[in-house]
Order: C-alpha cells, then structure tokens, then sequence
C-alpha cells in the first residue's frame, strides 16, 4: 500500500501539470447508485409498456426490465437512465484517434464512455463495457460539470463521447455538451448511428463533430455482425449532414465479413449519390476481438483495394487508419489534388491550408480547421 | 437470448441423478418414468398453449397481454421438451436395437450368455481394441478441443467429465438391455471413432461465425454432441465384451477391466511417442483408427476369404498415404473456413498452423495468432517501451514472442551487444527465419528450452529482459507471472535493469476481472522492484525497475534518433501517456496478490474474464453441477461409495499432476497420452488381480489413497521449488500410479463374485460418476480457490470421510469378498 502511494505520489510529482482538479473519485455503487439515474428522454407510454424512442431498437419495457442497450430500466411506470455522471472510461486522446482528421488536427479530445450500447458487434473492441450495464463496471463519479472542468485542465480542445456508444448515454452526452458548447469546448461524437431522427436531430444542435462507423453495406451482414439494421445508419449519416454536423465516417473492414469489394464499390457509389463525396472516409484495419479472435488483423492491399474504389468512385477524401507507414493518412485538395496535409501517426509533419484553403489552388478544403 | 445450454446441461444432470436413483434402488423404474412422462406432458402443454396463443395473436392480430414473453415460454419449454423427449426416446431405444437383433434368440435366457453366442472374436482382443481406440480418440480430441476454444485447463477437466457421464450412460443401458448381438456395433467401432471429429467440424460451423471462438457453453454443447455417440456406444460395449468375456472365456470383470485398460496404455504411450514427434493431430488419429480395422475384422470374421487379402493392403494404403500427405492441413482448413492453411504441425507444445488470407500470411500457435503481416505496431511496442527506458542497455534477453519480429527494432539500440532468446518450442523456432549476418554488430543467442528452467538455472545478468508471453489466462503462462518468476527475475537482471511484461487489460476500460490480474501481477512485482508504471498503447505493459521510469518515451526515442513508423512523438504524447498510466493505477486493488505457482489466482481472473463474453457468468453453473453430481453419493450402497470416492480421488490428482506439470514442466500437449497410460497402467495392474493383497479390503485401500494425496500435497511445494524435471516426473508419475492401482483394485474386488450384470455396470456407472465430479472441482472449483496443494489435501479428507462412513456402516460384504 505505502509502495503504491509512494508511485503514485512520484508519478504525479515529477509530471509537474495538473491533471485532475481534485482527485478522481469512484462512483458509489449499491443503494447510491440511484445518483446515477435520470429520467430518460424520449419515451412514450404504450399498451405494452413504456417505448424508449432514442433508436431504432425501439425497446419496449415493462417495470423493472432492461434496455437492449443495457442502461435504460423502467420503474415507476418511467424510463429511466441507469448512465448519468459515472463513466467508467475516461482518457484522452489525439483528436486523430478517433479518427477525426478534418476537426481541429492535432488537438486532443478528453474521452468518456458509460457503460451500453444498442448494438452487439462480435468484434467489438470495447465490449467489457458495450455489453453490459453502468451497474456491472467501475465507474468514476463525473457529473458534466466536472467533465468540463476535466477537460479544460487537461488543455483538451473537444469532449469525444465515444468507445461504447453514446447514444446510450443520450442525456450524459446531451447535458454535458450544452454546458461544454458554453464553454467553448467543442463536442465529438463517435458513435454507430443508431439514432432516430428527433433525438439526433436535438442532438445536433449541440455536437460539433461526429465520427460514424458506417459498418458494411450489407443488412445481412449488419444484422449479423452487429445485430443492428443498415438503412438507420444511412438515415443517420443523412441527418448529420444536414443539420451541418462535422461528419467523417468510418468503414472497419474485416477479413470474411466486410471485405467484399463489390460492396466496398456500392457503399462509395452510395455516398458520392448522396452528397457525401466530400466526407472524408476512413477505412480501418481490423484486429482480433472479442468474439472474432481467430480472424487475421486486415490484409493491407485490400485496404489498399478500397481506397482505391473510394477514390475512384470520386471520395474526395479517403484515408487508411490503424496501418502506421502508410502513404494513405494524407490530405489531398480536392481540386488540384496536391497534398495539403502530410501526416505522420497523429501529427502533422506539412500543412498547406490556410483559412481553409489549399495554399497551392485557394480552393476550399473541407473541415474545421 | 434462448437458454439452450442451460436447459439441455440441468436436465440432463436431472435425468442422470433420476436413472442413477433407479438403478440404486432408490426409486422404482416406474417412478423414474412416471417423473420425466410428467415433465415431458408439462413441457409439451406450456410450448403448446403458448404456441397457440401466438398464433392467434399472429394470425387474428388479438392483443394478449404479456404475448411477448409467451415467445419466450413457448421457445424455452420447448426445448425443455426436446430434451426431455430425447431421453424418453432412451427408453424405447430397444425398439431400435432390435436391428442389432439376431431372430433365433430366446427371450428368457439370460442377456449376457446369448451375447457370448453371437460373438465370435476373442472378447479379450476386442476389448484390448476397445481401449485402445478409446484412448486414441479421447487424446486427440482434448487437443483439438483445447485449440479451438483457447486452451483453458478448465477443458481439460469439463472433457473428461462429459467423457465419463456418457460412458456411464452407456454402461448403465448395458446392464438393463437384453439380448443384444453386439457383433455389428464392435465392426462399427473404428468407424464411430471418426465420428466426434466429424461432429465437432459440423457443429463448430453451425454453432460460431467464421472467426469465432467458441465460449465455454457452446464448448461444452459441441463436446457433449460430438462426444455422446462414441462415448456412450464405448461404455456400452465395454460392459457388453466384459459379459462375452466372462461367458465365453471365463474373464473375470477385473481381468475385462484391466485388458481394456492395457489397449489404453498403449494408446496413451504411441500418442505420447509418435504423437508431436512424428505424426500430427489427425494423422495419429488416422492411423490409430485404421491399424484396428483388420484386427477387428479378422477377428470378428475369422473364416471369411476378403479379409486379409482386400482388408489389410488396403488399410496398409490408407496408413501410407496419411503420412504422406498430411491430411491435417485439410482437416484443419475446414475449422479456418475461409483462411487457407499451408501448413498444419503438432509440436510437443501444440499446434503450428499457417493461415493464408488474401495473400497475407498469419501464423497460429494452438489457434491463436502470434505473428501477422504488418504488425509494426506490436513488434515497437514489445520492445521499445522497455528498452528506451534504459540509458545503455548492453544485454537484452527476450522469453518467448518470436525473434524475427522483434531483432530489427532491438538492433535500432547501438549499444546492444547480445540478444538471448527463448523459446521452448523447437518447431516454432524453426520458422523463424533469420541470418546472422544482417546484425553483425550483435551476437546471438537462441535458446530452445523452457524459459521457466533456463531463468532458474541461469547465472548471469542482463539490462533488460522483456518478457512476451500473452497474459496469464492458463497454467503455462501463468508461470511467468508468478511471486516465484518474478524472485528469479530479479536474480539475473541487473541492479538498474528493466523487466518488461504484456499486462491484461487492453482497451480504452480495464474490466473487474482483468483489474484483479494486473493488479494481482503489478502488486507481486510490487515485491521486487521500487518502480513499476503502466504504459497504455495498442496494449498494455508494466514496466518494472530500481531505477526511474519515464513515461516520456517519444523523446527518449527522439533522443536516440531512432527512427520508428509508431513509438515515436508522432503518434505518443508523454501527457496523454501519464494521464492513461496514472488512470490505471488509481484502480490498481491493493488486496489482489499472491499468485503463486501454487496457487495460480490470475489464471482465474483472466479465465473469468473469458468466460464473460458469452454475457453471463456461467462459471456460477460449475458448483450447481458439481452438487448435482454430489448428491448420489448420499443414497449409494457401501460399495458403490467406496469405487465413487477413489475414482473421484484418481480424477483429482490426475488434474492436478496435470496442473502440476502446466506449473513446473510447462506443457501437457504431449503429456497427456503418458499420464493417461500411466493411471490406467495402475488401473489394469489393480483391476487384473495379479496383485491382490490379501489383508487389502476395499475400506483399507481408501486409506492408502488418504496418505498417498497427503503426501502429494505435501510434496507439491518441494517439486515446485525444485523445478527439476526428472524428480518431477518420477514422483508424478508414482503418485498417479498409486489411485491408478487402488481404484482397479476396488473395482476388481467389488465385482470379483458379483455376476456381471447390473452390480458390475452399478459400480462402474458409480465409478464414472465419481470422477467426473473429481475432474470438474478440481479445475472448476477448488484449484482456482484455494490452489493445488490444499486441493490434495481435500481429496484426503473425502476419501477419509469415506472410509469412516464404510466402516462404520453395516455391510461388511466387500471385506469379506476381498479376503476371498
Ligand atoms: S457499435 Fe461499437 S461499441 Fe457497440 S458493440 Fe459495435 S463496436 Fe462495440
């Protein structure tokens, strides 16, 4: 005990910043935990039971059951929920990580996630907290103010609610970044999509950014993957987009699962029809997880094979993410297709954007810079 | 979320202890039917109603209140049904037999004389078959099974459980079916024998998705599905070929018992000799199969002409083309599925496959990858984190990871003088493929032996040893995370060295389980050294020196103008690093510590972990089965406690000798078919009579069984100290030999007078069951909670309750048997 102390007293010595202000404090758990609890928004009462409205899940609940989602239970003939003020992690990361590469590079995002989410990815890397309730992890007690003091004492540009799926934590998220846009912290949200529309709509009027994982572009797969539906997800991205939301998407490729090029073809062909030809497009590289740990980690020249699709297919933005060395991280201007941004891991080693635009051509390149 | 598993594993243990009830004595046969007609009227009229409640509210759109959880009655009840019908079918399985059936045979003559008429074989030989074709599935498919689902002891345990019921099923339905020509079920057994291994393909593509790795539930669905066939038709010809043997040749049950037992022991020992040296997985198990055709067939049919001329070129053929052609590539492309495997090799360790996929190249070691394309990440992460905290590090020793990965980024430290490796696996050294000459300026020393041995023994020092072992989530790697490893670490590191470990707890959350073991791991290194930090990248690490750790480890490496593609200022930031790192011990559980050789907590903590991605803890099942498998113990005879008890004792030390080895050896790969041959050597020594000692009643064996797990206990601390391997596998080998003989010994005395029949399939049922319990509290419950040694110690204190209880009960009929 006085060995750990003595590390911990060192560590925090010789880091010479403030990280915390104050000292991270567990969230209670047991008779407590009602702390936590928020009646739910979006909810209506049905011959059946209460419906939560926030995604297309659409659970319908009696007293004392759960959401699919893990954290939204009914008592009193009301839905409540169970993921209010105690994330159970809580880091900070580059603002690349997540990935967001058009939103203030190089700044870092301080990230939350409680424990939930509406979908049940076998390769979900996050899944001892995605797949299971705010009562079953170890949560910290952060209430939205303190995350906002968090995240400014950490010199942390954005708050990204992410890892787990934030729209599970709809109320956390909303109530923290209202107080966060006052305070001129922006928000990020990293998330699966699954949201109806009046939630998001809500939603958007106070995040800033948001990275959707757009997982393949098969409802098959996606129910079988994910157990979720596609056609939301599509719907999703539409909304961000026109509520003005920063949007970037994510396509994980997984060997098997989601490497169908053809697939790859159409889900480009999609965006391009739809106007998102000029949202950037990350394609990642998948890792062994959770359930899919016999699967091998992406082959790199079908990452290389899709961005190529995604480029012809006239993305203006394409990316390859989780592959250090590759020649894919970097920005090109849209119209004289010079490279505007050289980037190195989460750094940026050129820059040719000024005010937003290409140094070379003065054309716009599309982002928050 | 339908609970398949679960119903199917309660009601058949449910079914077990009702048929084990009958068949005791303790309810009539009528109530036993009586019960499961009942459940099964119940089960069929809740799947029924709800059925047609749903379909009205389906078809007439009527809104019933609460139809929602009708699906699930109707879905849960049904299959509540399905298996209550399967057992229902059990009795009405004659109906079926009776295909078996020759026409010319009286129904009141007794059963096992007519068997004996229709045989026309040497019982003895086809048991010696029998055993031997037994053993060489059940090895085979314990690796198999241990590769497919990760490699948890816990497997091992639940395998050999499942082995046993069914077996006993099997011998339980002998010693109540009739008159039964048996000739076509012994001419099917090598064919039988494939049969779990087809299964096991089959339903591991139904049950998972490409990828997939199977959690302990659906382990244990496949395994009992795969198995149920084979197993319960081996149990059943077992008690069968015994019968034949006593009608036609005079064999005593003992005598039966102990041949089989020999066909085992020689299975155990080719499959320890050839199986990892010569000949793979499905190779061995091939060649087991075929070499038994002819025999059975000659023997079966003596007299006819296509025999030996066809029979046996043909499976001579057969035999030479699986060793010529590794059919194991093909058989094992099948569980891949879409990854093509190249190459398909079972070492001493396990098994080396690799995969294909898209042109890129993976290589899998007992299923799990451990080197893939483009891993740039991981092999910087393994070795820079550690070796950047060192300001001149000479001397690297890397324990295990592979060589080829990581001997680039170690030779970007100029100061490096001499890597050692070690890999105790000689197989997957040799597919590193490396050349001295492309680091002249290091020289290189490649140690193929077991880490744990070459540490202890090794009497110099290094600046930095890295250890790549994934997290202790089994016996084996448990080792390196040990109070034990560690006090030998911190022998032969320098004063200023670094000790470097993957530490568990990968993602963005450190879940309960996976806190418990690093914190467990972080506490015992704790011990050793003054500074220990976490470093959170792709992974987690703990760092662990006397001297000042940093977490500004982009400069150290900017420092040395070493140029990498991800532990570099471009892809950390020393603030971000120290905020994870103290995040992480702010969670650090300053209670958790203490694992031990002996007492493996982290093990548990990571198989925890595990199991939790199946959703729920189903460990909590473990105890409700080992009570289940308890209780018959209550209402059995003398006689049948006393077999129940020591086989119990016989499975338990055979676990923990084999956790034992896991702890101190580090492999039971191979070792398996040896302890195996070993324990049933002693069984058939025991069972055969040779060595029936006079003044030994069965009460008094279960003595020696009290001082022989007493003195294994005892000696478990000694062996784990000495960690040297000859003394180790003497006193192993010993001390499972010992309940080895005194459970033969009890069952040959107990059935010696007995007519074979229902006594002898009673007491080998009993026998069956009580290892089975025996297997699965030692590996599910009493290792895991209170460690190897004091579970010796428990094993003691049952069999000596059980020979208070025999001694003291009435019947004194098995001393009497025994003294003749
Ligand atoms: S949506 Fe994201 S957090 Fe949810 S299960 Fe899938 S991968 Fe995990």
């Amino acid at each position: 005990m006085k060995k750990r102390e003595f590390i911990r007293n060192l560590t925090a010595a010789a880091s010479g910043i403030i990280l915390y202000p104050g000292t991270i404090t567990p969230a209670v758990a047991g008779p407590g935990k009602d702390k936590y609890l928020r009646v739910a928004q979006f909810q209506e009462e049905t011959a059946r039971g209460i419906m939560c409205n926030i995604c297309p899940n659409e659970c319908v609940l009696k007293e004392g059951e759960l959401s699919d989602c893990h954290n939204r239970i009914v008592k009193d003939n009301k839905l409540y929920t169970m993921a209010y003020g105690n994330p159970c992690a809580v880091n900070i990361d580059p603002v690349e990580k997540k990935p967001l590469y058009h939103f203030y590079p190089s700044s870092t995002a301080f990230s939350i996630a409680t424990a939930g989410c509406n979908f049940a990815c076998l390769n979900c890397q996050n899944w001892t907290i995605s797949q299971t309730s705010p009562d079953k992890t170890s949560n910290i007690d952060m209430m939205p103010d303190r995350v906002i003091e968090y995240a400014r004492s950490n010199n942390c540009k954005s708050i990204a609610y992410t890892y787990s799926e934030p729209v599970t934590f709809y109320e956390y998220m909303y109530d923290t970044a209202l107080i966060a846009k006052e305070a001129d912290i922006k928000n990020i949200m990293v998330s699966n999509g699954y949201i109806k529309k009046e939630p998001l709509i809500k939603l958007c009027k106070v995040i800033d950014a948001a990275n959707i994982d757009l997982k393949s572009f098969n409802d098959k797969t996606y129910l079988k993957l994910t157990g979720g539906k596609l056609q939301p997800v599509l719907d999703s991205l539409i909304t961000y987009r026109e509520q003005k939301v920063w949007l970037e998407i994510t396509n994980l490729i997984i060997p098997g699962w989601t490497d169908n090029l053809n697939e790859i073809k159409e889900m480009c062909k999609w965006l391009v029809n739809n106007g998102f030809e000029t949202t950037p497009l990350h394609f990642s590289r998948f890792h062994p997880q959770y359930k899919l740990e016999q699967l091998p980690p992406t082959p790199v020249n079908i990452l290389n094979e899709a961005y190529n699709i995604a480029r012809k297919e006239g993305l203006k933005y394409v990316y390859i993410g989780n592959v250090p060395g590759t020649h894919a991280t970097d920005t090109y201007c849209p119209e004289c297709n010079k490279m505007v941004i050289k980037r190195r891991g989460y750094t940026i080693t050129e820059n040719n954007i000024n005010n937003g635009k290409c140094t070379f051509c003065n054309s716009k390149v599309d982002g928050i810079w | 979320m339908y609970h398949v598993e679960l119903i199917g594993i309660i009601s058949l243990l449910f079914y077990l202890i009702t048929l084990a009830g009958k068949y005791r004595g303790f309810i009539s046969s009528n109530a036993h039917k009586s019960f499961w007609n009942i459940i099964l009227l119940l089960t069929f009229l809740l799947t029924a109603t709800a059925g047609i409640f749903l379909a009205l509210q389906n078809n007439y759109k009527w809104d019933i209140k609460g139809v929602e959880k009708l699906i699930t009655w109707h879905v849960e009840f049904g299959i509540g049904m399905s298996f209550t019908a399967i057992f229902h079918l059990s009795w009405h399985l004659k109906y079926f037999l009776k295909l078996f059936k020759t026409t010319n045979k009286s129904q009141d003559s007794h059963p096992l004389t007519t068997v004996s008429a229709q045989l026309h074989g040497d019982p003895a030989i086809l048991l010696f078959l029998l055993g031997f074709i037994t053993i060489i599935v059940q090895i085979v498919f314990l690796k198999e099974i241990m590769n497919i689902s990760g490699g948890y002891e816990l497997i091992n345990g639940l395998i050999f459980a499942l082995w046993l019921i069914l077996s006993s099923l099997g011998a339980a339905l002998a010693g109540q079916s009739g008159d039964i020509n048996i000739r076509k079920l012994v001419a099917l057994i090598p064919l039988l024998a494939l049969l779990p291994f087809i299964l096991l393909i089959l339903l591991y593509s139904i049950f998972l998705t490409p990828g997939e790795t199977p959690s302990m539930g659906v382990t244990s669905l496949i395994s009992l599905l795969a198995l149920a066939p084979f197993t319960a038709v081996s149990g059943y010809l077992f008690i069968k070929l015994t019968a034949t043997g006593w009608n036609k040749s005079g064999l005593t049950p003992g005598k039966s018992y102990s041949i089989e037992t020999i066909g085992g022991i020689v299975a155990g020992l080719i499959s320890t000799l050839a199986g990892g040296y010569l000949l793979n997985n499905y190779q061995l198990l091939l060649t087991g199969i075929l070499i038994t055709i002819p025999i059975a067939c000659n023997n079966l049919w003596p007299d006819n002409k296509i025999v030996k001329p066809v029979v046996i070129p043909l499976t001579i053929l057969l035999v030479v083309m699986s060793l010529a052609f590794n059919p194991d590539r093909y058989i094992r492309s099948l569980l891949f599925r879409d990854i093509k495997i190249t190459s398909s090799n079972d070492s001493k360790f396990g098994n080396i496959s690799t995969g294909v996929y898209s042109g890129e190249e993976t290589l899998y070691y007992n299923h799990k990858i451990i080197r893939y394309a483009n891993n740039q990440i991981e092999r910087e992460e393994n070795i820079h984190y550690a070796l950047s905290q060192h300001p001149d590090p000479a001397s690297v020793m890397i324990i295990s990871g592979g060589l080829q990965n990581h001997i680039g980024e170690i030779a970007k430290y100029r100061s490096v003088k001499e890597v050692t490796y070690i890999e105790r696996d000689s197989e997957l050294l040799d597919n590193e493929l490396l050349s001295d000459s492309l680091y002249p300026n290091i020289s290189l020393n490649i140690v193929n032996d077991d880490p744990y041995a070459y540490i202890r023994e090794c009497n110099r020092t290094f600046d930095v040893i890295i250890l790549l072992i994934p997290v202790p989530d089994n016996f084996v790697s448990n080792r390196y995370f040990t109070l034990d490893f560690f006090s030998l670490i911190k022998k032969i590191l320098e004063v200023n060295g670094i000790f470097a470990l993957q530490a568990p707890g990968t993602n963005s959350y450190i879940s309960m389980n996976e806190m418990r073991s690093l914190s467990t791991t972080y506490n015992d290194l704790g011990n050793f050294f003054m500074n220990i930090i976490p470093i959170r990248g792709e992974k987690l690490y703990l760092l662990a020196s006397n001297s000042p750790l940093g977490f500004d480890i982009a400069s150290k490496i900017n420092d040395r103008n070493i140029d990498n593609s991800y532990v570099n200022s471009d892809y950390l930031s020393e603030t971000i690093i120290r905020f994870n790192s103290e995040t992480i011990i702010a969670g650090i559980d300053s209670l958790c510590s203490g694992n031990m050789l002996n007492h493996p907590v982290s093990v548990f903590h990571n198989q925890l972990y595990s199991l939790s991605k199946s959703g729920s803890n189903r460990y909590l099942i473990i105890p409700v089965i080992l009570v289940l498998l308890a209780l018959p113990f209550l209402k059995m005879s003398k006689n049948n406690r006393l077999i129940y008890a020591s086989s119990m004792n016989l499975a338990g030390t055979e676990i923990l000798a084999l956790l034992l080895f896991q702890s101190t050896i580090g492999e039971i790969y191979q070792s398996t078919g040896l302890f195996l041959a070993v324990i049933m050597g002693g069984l058939a020594f025991g069972s055969s009579g040779m060595a029936k000692i006079k003044k030994l009643t069965p009460e008094l064996a279960t003595v020696l069984l009290v001082v022989s797990s007493i003195l294994y206990g005892t000696l478990t601390p000694v062996l784990i100290k000495t960690g040297s391997q000859p003394l180790i596998y003497f006193i192993t080998l010993i001390l499972i030999f010992i309940p080895g003989y005194i459970t033969g010994y009890i069952y040959m005395v107990l059935t010696t007078t007995e007519r074979p029949g229902k006594t002898a399939s009673g007491i080998y049922s009993s026998e069956l069951l009580g290892a089975s319990l025996g297997f699965l509290a030692v590996t599910g419950l009493l290792v895991p909670v209170i460690g190897i040694k004091n579970t010796f110690y428990i094993l003691a204190i049952i069999n000596f309750g059980t020979y208070i209880s025999a001694k003291y009960s009435g019947n004194r009929r098995s001393s009497k048997l025994a003294k003749g």
